[in-house]
């Protein structure tokens, strides 16, 4: 279970990147770190590799070399501490 | 409790690299580049193009059969189509097919293969693909029209004469594609004059329950040796989302004539095998409505009556009887 504790510095950030490439988020919906890629954000393979087009511009990450992982992530918080581990160079 | 029905994908293709251009890697890339927020800084086109290529580095397969395996798949078709003639390609027609039969070898039983020569390299590329059928066994023909020809031109004549002499399907691309491509000539009625021409030939509409379905199921209800699949259902453009709009494609008569394909790995990144095949399946999903007899030829048995008799997997004369008898009974039954 995902907890306060458990979510990385990025998350925040993370979250205004999805809300711009999840076109079809239903209304009232707030995005958390729990929240799946398809079955909660409805997002399709172009939206992913759109955020992580941006995810890239935020965060001064290259994530090229790291697309087999990045595919495997569920949620959103996941993201957000995999991005944080690239960032500290884990 | 009633065991899950047997699943064989029968639009698949190899994630790997060496099989597809750059060019068309190229394209779907310049359409995601147009989707992106208008406030965000435009993308690098080659960076988004290296992203989306380095999806494809399966070579051998290896990811796709333990994918296979977590979604019960049994078998996969594996669809090959030849760009080389528009297209720079990394690799030709014929590496393209030793790469596949590599992939057959280190995975017994689990791929058939569809194998593309574009026409236009004539008589060579004929002769080709029969010694491929020959030697590597392949099961198919697949074809690609947004390469620029029309799948009823009469180059293609030489091609579907093979098929018909050994029991091979073929297989074509309709809809759109990759924008650097044609779209004019991927409209499912242009089957039409080669379907009456080779009666003897079951032609497979790739995407036809997705992309100008209304064409699509009418020559499925009508042309005896037309059939489609459904392969890139999660991306349909349909108001009620992909869910509602198979259920309403399952509900017009031709269930006999549907196969199912994942488009793997197209839509590696959205849903992967295991989901789609349980989003067909769960309740209230857009099979669990139908017939058990319906449900199996969906899913595996229609495809697999397709293949040429050898690749039928140790199928008794009994067993293609029953087929047959189910075939019927899925044509009287469907609501």
């Amino acid at each position: 279970m995902t907890t306060i504790q458990d979510n990385a510095a990025e998350l925040p950030a993370l979250i205004g990147l999805v809300q711009q490439v999840a076109y079809d988020l239903p209304a009232g919906y707030a995005i958390s770190a729990g929240s799946r890629f398809v079955e909660d954000l409805g997002l399709e393979s172009v939206n992913r590799l759109m955020l992580m087009t941006l995810v890239e511009q935020e965060f001064g990450v290259s994530l090229e070399q790291h697309m087999p992982a990045l595919i495997e992530l569920q949620t959103v918080g996941d993201t957000a501490r995999f991005i944080g581990s690239l960032r500290a160079g884990r | 409790m009633v065991p899950l029905p047997r699943v064989i994908d029968g639009h698949c293709h190899l994630a790997s690299s060496r099989c597809i251009p750059h060019g068309f890697f190229l394209g779907v890339a310049q359409n995601i580049a147009r989707k992106m927020p208008r406030h965000a800084p435009p993308p690098d086109l080659d960076k988004l193009t290296r992203m989306l290529i380095s999806q494809y580095e399966d070579h051998d397969a290896d990811k796709l059969v333990a994918k296979m395996d977590e979604a019960s798949i049994e078998r996969t078709v594996l669809l090959a189509p030849d760009f080389s003639h528009v297209f720079d390609a990394q690799y030709s027609y014929e590496d393209v097919a030793r790469q596949h039969a590599a992939v057959r070898a280190r995975h017994p039983g689990r791929f058939h293969v569809f194998l593309g020569v574009d026409p236009r390299w004539g008589r060579q590329g004929c002769d080709y693909f029969e010694k491929a059928v020959d030697e590597y066994g392949f099961e198919g023909l697949k074809i690609y029209p947004p390469c620029g020809y029309s799948p009823s031109d009469a180059v293609l004549f030489p091609l579907y004469e093979i098929c018909a002499a050994k029991g091979l399907p073929v297989l074509l691309h309709t809809g759109p594609t990759t924008p650097t491509l044609q779209f004019d000539t991927a409209a499912p009625s242009l089957i039409d004059g080669a379907a009456r021409r080779f009666p003897a030939v079951n032609f497979i509409l790739a995407h036809g329950g997705v992309n100008f379905v209304e064409q699509a199921k009418l020559m499925c209800n009508y042309r005896p040796n037309v059939y489609l699949d459904i392969s890139g259902f999660p991306a349909v453009m349909a108001p009620g989302g992909w869910r509602a709009h198979l259920a309403d494609l399952f509900a017009q008569g031709i269930n006999h004539k549907i196969i199912f394909g994942s488009d793997w790995p197209v839509f590696s990144m959205k849903d992967d095998l295991k989901a789609m095949t349980a989003g067909l399946l769960e309740e209230g999903g857009p099979l669990a409505r139908l017939p058990r007899p319906a449900v199996e030829a969906i899913l595996a048995g229609t495809i697999e009556s397709l293949l040429p008799a050898r690749a039928q997997h140790p199928v008794s004369t009994a067993k293609a009887a029953r087929h047959e008898t189910n075939a019927r009974e899925i044509a009287s039954n469907e609501c």
